[in-house]
């Protein structure tokens, strides 16, 4: 039997089992939507890296390094780690001390207004089902290429995986095997890269080779007319998908929602600088490895199976078939968090029911149906696992962003301006999208719906500011923000955590290094 | 250019931190005067 599938089926089931045990000690909806407020650092870590890290790292930005924007990517993946050292201090712990159960729930509180919540729910729900479909896409493709069953069973397979993980145990489940999920897919990707890059003679051997032989794979510019036909055009593109990606690490519901089941808003803190490490790691390993797999010359049906091929080609078969499950994990990790905040915010953010019972059964059964939703899509829809995703951050970054960082740090943009700015983002951006995708143009870099998505936003959000008062509810909301309660002054955790975040400003030192040392140096001095 | 990437990412970074770590300093603040004073009246006996 094909080691690859029995692989992922073991894993399956464990996460299964796994899911129904923990499961049990699901009782009450706080249990399910928050983990009972009370997961520390390292769950928090994992479950941040493993909702961030899917299909789309491995497929997606995996298959377009090899294919020729390294060098782009490599700086939007660089510049988005900002995204969790801004996002633990600047919005995350006000979040956590809202003591809300969703983020909607949190905009509905903080502005006294309903409408918000509900509109909040909406692009949070329309967000969530495109990135789940790209990662659906992304297990389904993995699984048929692998085991080469139908491409249709294996979305299924994985649904049926995911969808049960999620109605049994919930948050405190999703936060559990994600952290699990998290240290297999780590490990075994820099162990595999590792390896590759020894059999074909060495990390700096390959970078000295494709400097010669393929230079516009490592080069800034990347591969002319592959994105835009000039490095200057792909570095704005890269510059603002950085500041998209950033949005996403620091409000995207499937990443900002964890800092909601924090045990205090310390582990927010070095969890979302810890998060930042690791993502880089992340990024820098599937990214540069991807791009010298060059050296191989492989060929490829479909770029974004770079990884895969590596995996069953280059390493032995046992690593290979762990290798294969960590990327299913990657992917899991990221469906069953998008599950897990579906289910709560359809309950908490549109209906309004008192009983706990009900409440679960409910949450349980808006998973399932979300799940059947977004399988018919995946069924109907031919793969498109990058640019889907990219779709997803960008409305996130446009919607969000400003609405997220106002509502803390604003004490005039009102009600209305917060409504305006996330429905006018939400539009321009999406609008733009569609329209580029119906009248196929290519737009050019400043046209992006990045650009005007987020202009839109703030627009809507001045306009709706200028022509209304902030009320006395909304200012008493700000002002309750800004009171840090008494449990979280213990001078230890305090000394703790300023020291963790010292510890990022020397991270940026870091990620120079080592970009330093393992690309530009070694690249550009064979050129 | 590359090694203007390179640089470029960490300071974005770096300056990112500095950023979170000033606001959490001044946000700590009262508990770090606590903290002192605790140290110097253990440091008088």
């Amino acid at each position: 039997m094909n080691p690859f599938l029995i692989g992922m089926i073991i894993s399956m089931i464990a996460y299964i089992i796994i899911g129904f045990l923990i499961g049990k000690g699901v009782k009450s909806t706080n249990d399910f939507f928050v983990a009972g407020r009370r997961a520390p650092t390292f769950l928090l870590v994992g479950s941040l890296v493993a909702s961030y890290c899917g299909t789309g790292l491995y497929f997606g930005d995996a298959g377009e390094s090899f294919a020729g924007i390294f060098s782009p990517l490599m700086m939007l993946g660089a510049m988005l780690i900002v995204g969790y050292v801004l996002g633990g201090v600047f919005f995350g712990r006000f979040l956590r001390r809202s003591s809300c159960n969703t983020i909607p729930e949190f905009f509905g509180k903080r502005y006294n207004s309903p409408a918000l919540k509900k509109l909040a729910a909406v692009t949070q729900l329309v967000t969530i089902i495109v990135y789940l479909l790209s990662t659906i896409q992304g297990i389904g493709t993995l699984m048929a290429l692998v085991t080469g069953l139908d491409y249709k069973l294996c979305i299924i397979l994985a649904l049926i995986t995911f969808s049960v993980l999620t109605v049994s145990s919930g948050s405190k489940g999703v936060l559990i095997t994600d952290t699990i999920m998290f240290g297999l897919f780590t490990i075994v990707t820099v162990v595999v890269i590792i390896i590759c890059t020894v059999k074909g003679g060495g990390w700096f051997n390959i970078v000295e080779e494709l400097a010669q032989t393929k230079p516009e794979i490592l080069s800034w510019a990347g591969d002319p007319d592959y994105l835009y036909p000039t490095g200057t055009q792909n570095m704005i593109w890269a510059f603002a998908y950085g500041i998209v990606w950033m949005s996403v690490c620091m409000v995207a519901p499937w990443q900002a929602s964890r800092y909601l089941m924090a045990k205090n808003e310390h582990s927010v803190i070095r969890s979302s600088i810890w998060a930042a490490f690791f993502v880089f790691v992340l990024e820098f390993i599937v990214k540069c490895g991807a791009a010298l797999l060059n050296h191989f010359k492989p060929e490829l049906a479909d770029q974004s199976h770079i990884i895969i091929w590596a995996s069953t080609n280059l390493v032995p078969t046992a690593l290979g078939a762990i290798m294969v499950t960590g990327i299913l994990a990657a992917g899991i990790s990221s469906a069953t968090t998008f599950l897990s905040i579906i289910g709560t915010s359809v309950v908490n953010d549109f209906f309004d029911i008192k009983d706990e019972r009900k409440k679960l059964k409910t949450v349980r059964l808006a998973v399932i149906v979300a799940a059947i939703i977004v399988m018919l899509l995946a069924y109907f829809n031919p793969p498109q696992v990058f640019w889907i995703m990219f779709l997803g951050a960008t409305v996130v970054a446009c919607s969000w962003l400003p609405v997220c960082i106002a509502s803390i740090w604003s004490k005039r943009v009102t009600k209305t301006g917060a409504f305006c700015g996330m429905l006018f983002g939400f539009l321009g951006c999406g609008g733009m999208k569609i329209y580029a995708s119906v009248a196929e143009l290519d737009l050019p870099v400043f046209l992006d719906p990045f650009f005007i998505g987020l202009a839109a936003n703030l627009i809507g959000m001045i306009i709706g500011t200028l022509l209304t008062k902030v009320t006395p509810e909304e200012k008493k909301q700000r002002e309750a923000l800004f009171v840090i309660p008494e449990s979280e002054k213990d001078i230890k955790e305090v000394k703790k955590t300023k020291k963790t975040v010292l510890a990022s400003i020397i991270l940026g030192a870091v990620v120079t290094g080592v970009l330093l040392v393992f690309w530009v140096i070694p690249y550009t001095s064979n050129l | 250019m590359e090694y203007a990437i390179a640089i470029f990412v960490g300071l974005w970074i770096s300056a990112a931190g500095i950023l979170a770590y000033y606001r959490i300093k001044k946000d700590f603040a009262d508990t770090d005067k606590a903290d002192n004073k605790q140290n110097k009246a253990g440091d008088q006996k």
